[in-house]
């Protein structure tokens, strides 16, 4: 039998994301860059931070370290399209993609290799990914755990390749303690009891750790461990967009199939690659009038082109157009079709015979349950009608049937 | 060298068991038991120990659109994504399936027990956990004020210890505001954590209703440290 592949999570980060953006917009700009909002700052270019500006800073006193910085309003619209595209750059050399916050995402790395030369290979990949798709350096760590990977990203020179850590524990032990997620009343404390770093600290039992500084210090003591077993989660990049802009304005649903047809059909293909299955798509269109309007098929699990085109025919003929006009006005000037709640084709499996046996145990619980009260009392849920928009009558809940 | 003290406690554990007696400096498995995560790492962290914990009573306390039901789920989502099984106690016949799959709840491993009256639900639950229960139970939804619950404090007598021997976990959702439940009840006292979930804001995308942002405050927890607080953003379905 095949053994398991090790654990392996590259973390990508781009500090000061918003700066970074604006560098990339702006290259003719020598000078270091503050990009505020609120009167705090949001981004802070490299130059910034090493004068010691920090995201969160008020701007006033990021101004007076900084004197020569020059100030940028934050464009968070434009940032959030950068971030997206970032994500579906780096989601081409991954199974899984967790968007954290822009700048910082966890990548699946795990098994990777047989695809790939080596770790280094796949890593150098996904960041020449992103440069290519946002022209921007990102830095990326790779390791066993979500915690020293970000620590590795951190460590890591952007432009410069991916910082690999073989041995989680050993990579955390000469590192100071401020690394882990320690409040300052913990860290004080162990200044004062002499600890300094997470080697030392990993040190302590596990029983002392909890009575000394309280449960909330047990996180860190088994990060400091290289015991973090925090998986990379996809969900929140979980949806792919294409659209389409109208040199002249859409008059008929023809056109609309066709395109739509066309996006439909490129997203699909995106998403077998990846091995994803697509729960819900949402079609956006712009009227040429003004106003726009949005409308959501639900697509069950595992939908085909038959099947989307089908939900996209029915999305179409439900619009309503523009307020006040009759039809759609003067036209659609520009569509755009998302496909949301992206998941997973197969589950992970994690442990197929005790899994099994679970199910198989509460199954005969149930049906005895069944038996004893009343075969109603006992439902199983199930998709009836996955087209429907009418939440009633989308699911049914069938009863289980008592045990003979 | 073998203490005075070394001998005593061996004695005590051979007489007694092996957990009869410890130092505080040896770790005790049982004071620790595994947490589900909640699927938000904030409120992780609020409860001290990761999660809500396995094999004992959590009870979600709020009025109405506060985030229980969304918060139920995604604890429904972690357990199966752990190879759990969901079992999910329809006391008040309203579950939303939608809502479940929404937060990435498979029907694979969800059941659904619908008692002909909410007072067999309680019955329901202790059949179902003195028959092996599952890993996960969630109750939907207890009234403190409901007179179908007046036999609840004999029913968790007997529950209680039947979670601990089939590490199954059991969530109530419970249908009352933390600062005016009922006295007497017996569910804040067999319950090791209590969650006060309460509506700050709502989500609006334009127009559209797109989801609400809850307080969630920990009230009561016998296994780390109470006061702590999360605030959630929870998206609802998108409408069709």
């Amino acid at each position: 039998m095949p053994s398991r592949p090790a654990r392996r999570i590259a973390c990508l980060l781009i500090a000061g994301f918003a700066a970074a953006v604006e560098r990339a917009r702006h290259p003719e700009i020598g000078a270091p860059l503050l990009v505020h909002e609120g009167g705090r700052v949001l981004g802070a270019c490299s130059q910034a931070r090493e004068q010691g500006v920090r995201e969160g800073d008020p701007l006033q006193g990021a101004r007076a370290r900084c004197p020569g910085a020059l100030l940028l309003p934050a464009d968070r619209p434009a940032y959030e399209v950068v971030w997206g595209k970032l994500l579906l750059a780096a989601a081409d050399h991954t199974p899984a993609v967790e968007a954290v916050a822009p700048g910082l995402a966890y990548l699946d790395a795990t098994g990777l290799v047989p695809l790939y030369p080596s770790e280094t290979a796949w890593g150098e990949a996904v960041l020449s990914a992103v440069q290519r798709a946002v022209g921007v350096s990102a830095g990326l760590g790779i390791a066993r755990t979500k915690c020293v990977a970000q620590l590795a990203a951190a460590d890591a020179q952007p432009g410069q390749g991916p910082l690999l850590v073989q041995g989680d524990r050993a990579f955390l032990a000469p590192r100071p303690l401020a690394d882990l997620p320690l409040d300052d009343e913990t860290l004080r404390r162990c200044a004062l009891l002499g600890l300094r770093t997470v080697g030392r600290f990993a040190a302590l039992p596990r029983p002392a750790v909890a009575e000394q500084f309280g449960p909330e210090a047990l996180t860190a003591h088994d990060w400091a461990r290289g015991c973090d077993p925090r998986p990379v989660q996809s969900r929140l990049c979980a949806s792919l967009s294409r659209r389409h802009s109208f040199a002249v304005p859409a008059q008929d649903a023809i056109a609309l199939h066709a395109i739509l047809a066309e996006l439909g059909a490129a997203l699909l293909q995106n998403l077998s690659r990846r091995g994803l299955a697509v729960r819900w798509a949402r079609l956006r269109v712009r009227y040429e009038r003004g106003g726009s309007e949005s409308v959501a098929a639900w697509l069950g699990n595992g939908a085909g082109q038959p099947k989307l085109e089908r939900a996209l025919r029915w999305l179409v003929d439900g619009l309503q157009g523009p307020a006040g006009a009759t039809g759609w006005g003067a036209g659609v000037s520009e569509l755009s079709l998302a496909l949301t709640g992206l998941e997973p084709l197969a589950g992970v499996q994690l442990d197929l015979f005790a899994h099994r046996a679970d199910r198989l145990r509460l199954e005969g619980t149930l049906r005895r349950l069944a038996q004893r009260h009343a075969p109603a009392t006992v439902l199983r849920p199930q998709v009836a009608v996955v087209d429907t928009p009418l939440l009633s009558r989308r699911y049914a809940l069938r009863a289980l049937e008592a045990e003979t | 060298m073998t203490t005075a003290l070394d001998q005593a406690l061996t004695q005590i554990r051979t007489r007694y068991g092996e957990g009869a007696i410890r130092r505080l400096s040896e770790p005790d498995p049982a004071a620790m038991p595994t947490a589900l995560p909640t699927g938000f790492p904030a409120l992780d962290r609020a409860l001290g120990i990761g999660g809500i914990p396995r094999g004992r009573i959590t009870e979600l306390v709020g009025h109405g659109s506060a985030g229980q039901g969304s918060l139920a789920a995604s604890l429904a989502a972690q357990a199966q994504q752990r190879g759990g099984q969901v079992v999910y106690v329809d006391a008040c016949r309203q579950v939303d399936l939608d809502l479940l799959t929404h937060w990435g709840v498979g029907f694979d491993d969800l059941r659904v027990l619908r008692p002909a009256q909410p007072s067999l639900a309680l019955t329901l639950t202790r059949d179902l956990l003195g028959e092996g229960g599952a890993d996960l139970i969630l109750f939907d939804r207890y009234d403190p004020a409901e007179p179908a619950y007046r036999d609840m404090d004999a029913m968790l007598a007997e529950v209680t210890p039947l979670l601990g021997a089939t590490a199954s976990t059991l969530v109530f959702l419970t249908e009352a505001d933390a600062s005016r439940y009922p006295p007497g009840r017996a569910l804040p006292y067999y319950a090791t954590l209590r969650l006060h979930c309460q509506q700050m804001d709502w989500i609006t995308e334009g127009l559209t209703l797109a989801g609400l942002v809850a307080q969630v405050a920990v009230i009561k927890h016998k296994l780390g440290p109470p006061g702590g607080s999360a605030r959630l953003s929870l998206r609802m379905p998108a409408d069709a």
